[in-house]
């Protein structure tokens, strides 16, 4: 005897518990439930996945990027007898290791805090990274410039992440929250310029990617407000 | 004494793309069986392997890397036989198929092989699965099979034609153009742990074959058109708006042993792209059909084929292609195949045809099923054939929605034909 799936009408074969287009279940008062039909393949046998362990990639990383770091600054040594170049070099690397450091080991833990942790590191390593700049080339604009703008940068990142993530807003509106940061930002930045190195109040480029970070989260925010206006554009501007 | 000298064969034009194509999780395989009357004896199927293996010298081997090309060569040691598993098709890593490229499985009444296409291609698995089938109900139940309809003779030494690389001996002059515009892709979720879902479809061949003829078309014809209106509804539902709508087409290989006379074991197909384009305005299955079987009739010509096959050749055939390393022929053949390899149909259907056994070896067998591997991009495939009455359709997908399952059953269920399904559903 052979059972019908009810919702499709194909006839289903005595080893199928459910129908495999629909997954409605079959079942036929001619044949008892717990009667076993031969398969067409052996039963299922869940396989653990392969899993690479993040200890081996993190050493492999470090490994890759430890190469470069040696042989520039070896290069900087054999010519310069000391290290000119190579700093930054070593530094600008590090900034990119700690970013793919940080991803490795906060994949897959399932951490609500994890793109703090993330921020986090990425802007004492930056921080120490301007610091050994500001040290090597004898500056004096660590803690009045560099300090500042790179905390108040991580600040913003953490705003837009957590806007997405708990604020409840929709794409468009977490868009429009990043361009009005990205413009405030600038704004900030050249203030800081200001203060740490011209003495001077007069704003003379920041105020055009405020204005336009500004307008166009306004008009964003505008849009997101009305759906019909966000589906006709939708339709005329899909990519 | 001296260590026997392993023979080695060159990929042929086709094959030459698998494994630079391959991901660490897919390679690409196909497999074919043959369900007999009985329990399958394991030690008697390996004794069948044994002998028949040597007959198939472009068969029973391993891939190796040269500097500049990968080649095939002879396996030392006899593949055992292997306990079928649940999830066929999707679990022979490169590792694998660097030490033999060829699985023997078995299972209930079942003798299944699984083949890495750059062996050969759908005929040459179907010969080697006839002529083993044929070893083994010699040596089970000692009856006496011809080496006719496909059956090899074990004791014949390997005609030299069958190892040749055809492409290369129907080589022309003429090339022709590679162009055509991407097709509308079926998405879904990609099964996490690899598995590969098979959906049988089991239908009357006669009926089949009648509707087929009632709309003056071949049954892949048929098959072909009933696909693409099962696609065309799927992609209605995904864009409403027809001008949104992109071309629905289906790949079909052809045999081209059919074009040419080759004897060839290894690959000697070639694919041709069949469809429609869905912003043209709405279709009905006669004039899907009708498209369907003139764009075979243009495109299934010996003229045709063999300007495809020199455009492949002629590529080939390029001195800096010829002395580029390998490594560097492979980063470049995968950008190619992953960007274009997959995007020019939405899906291939696979039709091996009517299987023709010896008399004697139709007691024996009451089935047989092919089975093509899912595509990196293209989530589902469909492989299809007749054996006596009864027609099997096999439907592969690496996605967790059977979409397409679906309304490809449910129209051929419309047209009034009865469908039979079984799955390897868990």
């Amino acid at each position: 005897m052979m059972a019908y799936c009810v919702h499709c009408g194909v006839e289903l074969a005595p080893s199928e518990k459910k129908c495999p287009l629909c997954n409605t279940k079959v079942y036929d008062p001619s044949v008892p439930e717990e009667r076993a039909a031969v398969t067409p393949y052996p039963p299922y046998e869940p396989i653990a996945p392969e899993r690479i362990s993040k200890k081996s990639v993190l050493i492999v990383l470090t490994l890759i990027f430890m190469l470069p770091v040696m042989l520039s600054c070896i290069c900087d040594f054999s010519i310069n007898k000391r290290i000119v170049w190579a700093g930054y070099v070593a530094g600008g690397l590090l900034q990119v290791y700690a970013l793919i450091f940080m991803s490795i080991l906060l994949a897959g833990k399932n951490l609500r805090c994890a793109p703090m942790w993330k921020i986090g590191v990425n802007t004492f390593t930056l921080l120490g990274y301007l610091c050994y700049i500001v040290w090597v080339t004898d500056g004096q604009w660590f803690w009045r410039f560099a300090v500042p703008v790179v905390l108040i940068g991580a600040l913003f990142i953490v705003a837009a992440i957590l806007l997405r993530k708990f604020g409840g807003l929709t794409r468009l509106m977490t868009t429009a929250a990043v361009l009005a940061e990205a413009g405030t930002y600038c704004l900030i930045i050249e203030l800081t310029i200001n203060c740490a190195f011209l003495s001077r109040g007069a704003l003379i480029w920041s105020v055009y990617p405020l204005a336009t970070g500004w307008l166009l989260a306004v008009l964003m925010a505008v849009i997101d407000r009305s759906p019909a206006l966000k589906e006709r554009l939708e339709r005329k501007f899909f990519i | 004494m001296g260590k026997k000298e392993l023979r080695w064969l060159r990929l042929d034009n086709a094959a030459k793309i698998y494994p630079a194509a391959r991901r660490r999780n897919w390679n690409n395989m196909f497999r074919i069986s043959a369900t007999l009357c009985d329990p399958i004896d394991p030690v008697i199927l390996q004794q069948a392997v044994e002998k028949v293996l040597p007959r198939f010298p472009s068969i029973g081997v391993r891939l190796r890397r040269g500097l500049f090309w990968y080649y095939l060569e002879e396996t030392e040691q006899i593949p055992a036989v292997q306990q079928d598993i649940w999830c066929p098709l999707s679990r022979m890593r490169f590792s694998d198929i660097r030490k033999c490229a060829i699985r023997v499985l078995y299972y209930e009444n079942r003798i299944a092989v699984e083949l890495y296409h750059a062996l050969t291609d759908g005929n040459g698995g179907l010969i080697f699965l006839k002529t083993l089938v044929a070893e083994y109900i010699r040596q089970r139940y000692g009856e006496s099979v011809p080496c006719t309809d496909g059956v090899l003779d074990c004791a014949q030494h390997p005609d030299p034609e069958e190892l040749e690389d055809s492409f290369v001996k129907y080589c022309g002059n003429i090339k022709a153009s590679r162009r055509e515009p991407s097709a509308y892709r079926i998405r879904g979720l990609r099964e996490e742990d690899g598995f590969l879902h098979i959906t049988t479809g089991i239908l009357k061949a006669d009926a089949v074959y009648e509707m087929a003829h009632r709309y003056g078309a071949t049954v892949t014809e048929f098959l072909t058109a009933a696909m693409i209106m099962s696609i065309l509804e799927l992609q209605k539902k995904d864009h409403p708006y027809r001008w949104n709508r992109r071309s629905v087409k289906v790949l079909v290989p052809v045999n081209l042993r059919r074009l040419f006379p080759s004897k060839s074991l290894r690959n000697f197909v070639l694919f041709y792209t069949t469809g429609i384009d869905p912003a043209l305005g709405d279709y009905t299955l006669e004039e899907v059909v009708r498209i369907v079987h003139h764009q075979a009739g243009l495109e299934i010509t010996p003229k045709r084929m063999q300007a495809r096959i020199t455009t492949n050749v002629r590529t080939e055939q390029i001195a800096l292609v010829k002395v580029l390393p390998l490594f560097i022929k492979n980063i470049a053949m995968k950008m190619v195949y992953n960007l274009v390899g997959e995007s020019k149909a939405c899906l291939t259907i696979s039709n091996l045809g009517r299987i023709q056994l010896p008399e004697e070896m139709h007691r024996y067998v009451n089935r047989c099923d092919f089975v093509l591997g899912a595509q990196v991009q293209q989530h589902n495939n469909c492989a299809v054939l007749t054996y006596g009455n009864t027609l099997y359709i096999n439907f592969t997908r690496d996605i967790k929605e059977a979409k397409l399952e679906y309304m490809f059953f449910k129209y051929l269920r419309k047209l009034g034909l009865h469908i039979l399904l079984e799955s390897n559903q868990r």
